[in-house]
């Protein structure tokens, strides 16, 4: 069964690029720099995929009767255009397109596992290394910072964090384990599908045909899928707990001003 | 036989860590399908509102499972290769 999954799985070689030193965990070699060519490879493929599929539907865009992929995908918009209303503000509109592109591309990315990857060391499925999710989580980590910032200012900025100021630890401890959660979370859905997959495929051929076609079914269109609404959900989530406290701060300073309060999202 | 005894100690530790992975998971899935029945059976017209939902805390609730059985494979291979 090479064709389904020749190499063993979640290990991805890393291949340094400058120098040869690393220092030895008990989990493995790290290198000082270094580059997981598979992981490389296979988010380079899936976001080829996903930008593909964005500029087709794109420039066959039509007004009156839409095609059934164009009904699909402004569903899935108008979705996240209402999450991002309800749930962070009505003109954080920037949060809409980061949000769909994140729930898409990882989409994309687990999809891919459907396909038999065995043949190729370079193809796994994308989020099965820690590095690529844990990339995606300090991306929405750094966005969420500076919207909160930038929407609180720093003064209420920092009154996120010191509001029972009992719990201050907890709260900074709490900020930093978002992206973490999150990236484990992918991680480790992905990773136990392909696990699965390979353990489905030393089975004797008589029984891992079965067992890998319901495996692969069930893993990448339900786990594949729901685990990227969830990474989108939450990415939308992180950005409404971001501006926590907006209303203390948009009545302090229109009692500082009271002619021209700024109203900035 | 050190290798034989580590291995043996990951072994019986990845076993317990999905038993209760596997406990917990059920009981989360169990949890949000009760929710889910309570609700369509008060607005029967929520319906699809609240199978979203509900599909969405599975996934919530499994994925901690899902941590659990690749994290319980990453220590058991790391302890069997690295201790001789």
């Amino acid at each position: 069964m090479t064709y389904l999954q020749a190499t063993f799985p979640g290990f991805h070689p890393v291949t340094p690029i400058c120098g040869t030193q690393y220092v030895d965990v008990i989990v493995g070699k790290f290198y000082y720099c270094g580059v997981t060519m598979s992981s490389l490879v296979s988010s380079l493929i899936s976001m080829a995929v996903t930008m593909i599929v964005i500029f087709a539907i794109v420039a066959r865009l039509r007004f009156g009767v839409p095609g059934r992929l164009q009904l699909l995908f402004e569903w899935f918009f108008d979705y996240v255009r209402r999450e991002v209303g309800e749930t962070v503000a009505k003109d954080a509109t920037f949060v809409v397109p980061l949000a769909a592109t994140i729930g898409l591309y990882v989409a994309i990315a687990n999809w891919i596992e459907f396909l038999p990857l065995g043949f190729s060391q370079y193809f796994v499925p994308a989020n099965s290394d820690l590095n690529q999710t844990l990339a995606l989580g300090v991306l929405v980590f750094w966005v969420v910072q500076w919207y909160s910032v930038r929407t609180l200012g720093w003064r209420g900025y920092f009154r996120r964090f010191t509001r029972p100021i009992l719990l201050t630890p907890f709260s900074i401890l709490e900020e930093f384990l978002k992206p973490i959660t999150l990236a484990l979370r992918l991680f480790g859905n992905i990773f136990a599908g392909v696990l699965m997959i390979y353990l489905l495929s030393q089975l004797p051929i008589y029984v891992s045909w079965f067992g890998v076609g319901i495996w692969k079914a069930f893993d990448v269109f339900f786990i594949g899928t729901i685990q990227a609404l969830i990474f989108m959900l939450l990415t939308i989530v992180y950005f409404g707990m971001a501006r926590e406290g907006i209303e203390e701060e948009l009545e302090r300073r229109h009692r500082l001003e009271p002619a021209q309060a700024p109203m900035r999202n | 036989m050190n290798h034989a005894i580590a291995v043996a100690g990951a072994l019986i530790g990845a076993g317990m860590a999905l038993g209760g992975g596997a406990i917990g998971a059920s009981i989360g899935d169990a949890l949000a399908g009760n929710a889910t029945i309570h609700g369509v059976s008060r607005q029967p017209e929520a319906q699809g509102r609240l199978q979203t939902i509900m599909f969405l805390i599975v996934g919530l609730a499994e994925a901690m499972y899902f941590i659990n059985l690749a994290l319980g494979f990453y220590f058991v291979t790391s302890v069997a290769n690295s201790v001789h």
